[in-house]
């Protein structure tokens, strides 16, 4: 999952900065990432899992880290693959 | 180029747009363009401006056109029935360049706009009428652009609100409604929108359609399986990204995509040309009242260029006080989320004749000689308020009010100052910025020269710019407290926010500022005893609001201030001009 999720953010997240060089913890949206960016990730997330954000989840937080993002798509659509 | 703002369809409720014409009187045919709703709508101006220009150069008419209750056309986002409405708006366009004499006619749609083209123009298909409701054209138009196309109004909405809750946190509503950036739609309209997919559309939809799509983005699936017919092509929407997801102020413009759609119209247009019409409609009625009378609107073009401008007034208004707004940032004179049309009727209401515009290289105004397009703080802006001040007020400045946001915020006061207006109105102005010409291509702050006339400029002293490395030392100074403040104010700003509206108070303008608690923290930064002795004067008046984006692109932002900002302008009015006491 976290190897996917990287993936998305590297070619939706607009980021100036390598995915590589961030860490799993590291604040995306310091790095960079617009709210617009983030909203494409969402959508890609999506496509790529497969399943729809509730609103409630449609925040800032939900997407501001690698880890934040693993966390909601864990509770979304289930245990990460390993 | 004889490109036309005008007024049509239904008279009392018209619709506002440009129609291009090609210079000799005659067109291969005719483009209709279905614009993107909301800040998609904004960020795309410019690259349908520019599509139709092109168009018109190669002999194809063009009409850009705002849908019933959005952009300058009558109505507005709360009124009922509004996907009908949109999708009629589409029908009239059509109507209005098939009078006109275009035989051929594509309709292009961008966005949310290309659904509700496609819902007009496949129902009228399916019925038999024609999406102009004569029936002329069989299924309705010869050709159809889908650029980047809303799989539906609820991925719309989805993509609108998501971005909405993660940039300025609109609201939660349990009355139905979705609040999107700089539009909140009614519990109908979220329904009707809902209901709204190009899957569900039935026919061919025209004779030829063209549908650009993201690369980077997976098309909606049943989307795509409806449109697999063979008279229908694909493309890349290139560049679509840099264009609509982005703020309004760092729009790139689509080339290869405005190549494409343009290289595709001409193809289904072919070469034939026939004579069409030159239509002119520059007044049209946007408000009736109780008592008869109505609000009208006069489409306008001011000075030696012919910057673009509308005119709001009442019956018996003209003469007294008028009120100028114009472009904040590079978003053009309908305003950040249309509040400046909002403003400009209501405030027609209250007897105050307004003028909305836009400076030149941004909007619908024409670029001057040698200037740079959209630039937020062009010193072009000086003879434009120049112009525009005298056309509006012949006798004098004395009952000129400019307001503006942002860079028009910045402008009202370099106007003041230069003009002698009778009042200023700024929402969170940008007192602070540097002037176009101070930056480099790179956008990189220089020590370049500026403009003498500019009187409002705070940037950095010539010789603090000069200094290697002095972006970094800016960002260290935004942290300092204000007492270090104090003495940079001193040593190394030209013109701290105190002293620019210090001057004008002194110049006798009426100074209203409306700002958000961190535009007016960063405007007041080291110079509280200054703005505490302005506030003295009676001339000089500032309202903190809390909890306001810089935009108001939030409901909350433009609820809080709308009605601040008109209650001063009647007022400022009121006081100065007996006549308008009644």
């Amino acid at each position: 999952m976290e190897e996917e999720i990287r993936q998305i953010l590297e070619e939706h997240g607009r980021l100036p900065v390598p995915m590589a060089d961030l860490d799993n913890n590291a604040d995306l949206y310091e790095a960079g990432m617009t709210s617009h960016a983030s909203v494409n990730v969402m959508l890609a997330l999506e496509d790529g899992f497969d399943f729809e954000f509730p609103e409630s989840m449609l925040r800032k937080s939900t997407f501001e880290s690698v880890s934040a993002i693993e966390a909601a798509l864990t509770s979304l659509v289930g245990t990460p693959v390993e | 180029m004889s490109a036309r703002a005008l007024w049509f369809g239904p008279e009392g409720r018209p619709l506002f747009g440009w129609l291009h014409r090609p210079d000799d009187g005659r067109a291969r045919g005719a483009v209709v363009l279905c614009p993107a709703l909301g800040l998609e709508g904004v960020c795309s101006h410019r690259a349908y401006r520019q599509l139709a220009e092109r168009l018109e150069e190669q002999g194809i008419a063009a009409l850009r056109f705002d849908y019933d209750g959005t952009g300058d056309s009558a109505g507005g986002e709360s009124d009922p029935g509004r996907v009908e409405a949109w999708m009629a708006s589409v029908g009239a366009a059509v109507e209005l360049v098939r009078g006109a004499g275009a035989s051929r006619v594509v309709v292009v749609g961008m966005r949310v706009g290309a659904t509700i083209a496609a819902g007009a123009v496949a129902r009228a298909g399916v019925d038999g009428t024609g999406v102009d409701g004569t029936g002329v054209g069989g299924a309705g138009v010869d050709g159809m652009v889908l650029w980047d196309p809303c799989a539906s109004g609820r991925t719309y909405l989805r993509e609108q609100r998501a971005l909405g809750l993660m940039s300025i946190g609109v609201e939660t509503s349990d009355d139905g409604s979705v609040e999107v950036p700089g539009i909140v739609y009614q519990a109908e309209t979220v329904e009707d929108l809902g209901a709204l997919t190009i899957a569900g559309t039935e026919g061919p939809l025209a004779e030829r359609v063209l549908v650009l799509v993201r690369a980077e983005r997976t098309a909606n699936k049943a989307m795509v399986s409806r449109l697999q017919m063979d008279h229908v092509e694909w493309g890349v929407a290139e560049g679509q990204s840099e264009m609509v997801d982005v703020e309004p102020w760092q729009v790139r413009q689509p080339t290869a995509a405005i190549g494409s759609v343009l290289s595709w119209v001409s193809g289904v247009l072919g070469s034939e040309a026939g004579p069409f019409s030159d239509l002119r409609a520059a007044v049209g009625s946007v408000e009736g009242t109780a008592d008869g009378g109505a609000t009208t609107e006069t489409i306008v073009e001011i000075g030696p260029v012919g910057l673009f401008g509308i005119v709001t007034e009442r019956a018996g208004s003209a003469g007294g006080a008028t009120a100028i707004l114009f472009n904040a940032g590079t978003m053009d004179h309908v305003g950040p989320s249309r509040l400046w049309v909002e403003f400009a009727r209501r405030w027609a209401r209250g007897g105050v004749r307004t003028l909305r515009f836009d400076l030149s290289g941004l909007g619908d105004s024409p670029v001057r000689v040698g200037q740079q397009m959209d630039v937020a703080y062009p010193p072009e802006a000086l003879d434009d308020l120049s112009e525009v001040v005298k056309a509006m007020g012949p006798d004098g400045a004395g009952k000129i009010v400019l307001s503006g946001l942002c860079s028009g915020g910045y402008h009202s006061v370099e106007g003041g100052l230069a003009l002698g207006v009778r009042a200023v109105c700024l929402i969170n102005p940008s007192l602070i910025a540097a002037p176009a010409e101070a930056h480099g291509d790179d956008g990189e702050e220089r020590a370049a020269e500026i403009d003498p006339r500019r009187q409002a400029t705070t940037s950095r002293r010539k010789w603090v710019r000069a200094l290697p490395g002095h972006d970094f030392l800016g960002s260290i100074v935004d942290r300092l407290p204000d007492g270090a403040w104090w003495l940079i104010n001193r040593v190394a700003v030209g013109n701290p926010p105190a002293r620019i509206i210090e001057r004008l108070v002194d110049a006798g303008v009426e100074t209203y500022i409306v700002a958000g608690e961190s535009e007016a923290r960063e405007m007041r930064r080291g110079q509280a005893a200054a703005f505490r002795r302005l506030a003295r004067t009676g001339r000089f008046h500032l309202e903190v609001v809390p909890g306001i984006d810089h935009e108001l692109f939030a409901r909350v932002s433009r609820d809080r201030v709308s009605p601040m900002v008109t209650e001063r302008i009647l007022r400022s009015v009121a006081t100065k001009d007996p006549a308008h006491r009644a």
